[in-house]
């Protein structure tokens, strides 16, 4: 039986990057400015995770234009909900996995 | 890969995503709009008899979720966070389609007690489906209650158009406190 640590991918194993998933997967979709205030980052360090999401085809970002003010809207893709239920059921039988005693 | 614990993980997963509902479902402002509008219907029910609620709701029901529809579309702008729509709409769409057909069916046959009492429970059974897409175990006490009232009067066979009357102005109080309740702690946002 193979151990759960391998079912974790380091796209998504990662807190920022499982902090913007999981607000994104309860929501259509999420702007810089809330995801950046809801996971108490900085613009930039907030923007490269989303990177790495956004070329892994794990969301989507629209940049768009509300009368002057520009703005980045973040959404999860197809891919990234299943990445996301993926990590946690990795986690869950990970937690698991270190809570069985361990052999004599 | 990051060393954080999976038990610390998860725990800021099931956080973030409650957190993030709670900023998404500001289920007070249909409350108190159509609370509103039903006691409304209730001046309208006792002054001029239970079918007038039908024609009542041909313009409050539009109305009402016109206004709600641009309160959510306003206040997801100014927060920067979207709820997916289709399930709201759907299940407004529901209740108002809902209503109208147990009210006209009751209506057309003669059934005052099925006019009365259908259209109640059709906003009870739409509100137990906002409390599920709003994981919101309040609000699914609150139209489950009121669902128990309808049925309680129906079966007390009280006068139908003392019965919608009373059941307007029952909704439309337990609603508009309801909503007040909720709207309180989150006056931030």
């Amino acid at each position: 039986m193979s151990h759960p640590v391998g079912d974790l991918t380091d796209t998504v194993h990662q807190r920022v990057r499982l902090g913007v998933l999981s607000v994104l997967t309860e929501s259509r979709r999420a702007d810089f400015g809330y995801l950046r205030d809801a996971l108490e980052v900085t613009d930039g360090n907030l923007s490269k995770h989303i990177q790495v999401l956004e070329i892994a085809g794990l969301v989507d970002v629209e940049k768009a234009f509300e009368g002057k003010r520009p703005r980045t809207w973040v959404a999860i893709t197809k891919a990234g909900r299943a990445a996301l239920a993926g990590e946690i059921a990795a986690l869950h039988a990970l937690l698991d996995r270190t809570n069985q005693p361990w052999p004599k | 890969m990051t060393a954080e614990r999976p038990e610390i993980l998860l725990q800021d997963v099931e956080q973030l995503r409650q957190r993030t509902r709670s900023h998404l479902h500001a289920i007070w402002f249909p409350l108190v709009v159509f609370g509103g509008l039903s006691m409304l219907s209730a001046a309208v029910a006792w002054r001029f008899g239970g079918a007038a609620l039908g024609v009542f709701w041909l313009g409050a029901a539009p109305a009402g979720s016109l206004i709600t529809g641009a309160f959510y579309r306003r206040r997801e702008r100014r927060i920067g966070l979207e709820a997916p729509p289709a399930p709201y709409v759907i299940a407004a769409a529901g209740i108002i389609l809902g209503a109208f057909v147990t009210g006209g069916v009751g209506g057309a046959f003669g059934a005052a007690s099925v006019s009365a009492i259908g259209p109640p429970l059709c906003v009870s059974a739409g509100y137990l489906v906002f409390a599920r897409l709003a994981r919101s175990p309040g609000l699914a006490v609150v139209a489950a209650a009121l669902a128990a009232l309808d049925l309680t009067l129906a079966a007390a066979r009280m006068q139908p158009n003392r019965a919608a009357w009373v059941l307007a102005l029952a909704y439309g109080v337990v609603f508009v406190l309801t909503g007040l309740t909720y709207r309180a702690p989150r006056a931030g946002r």
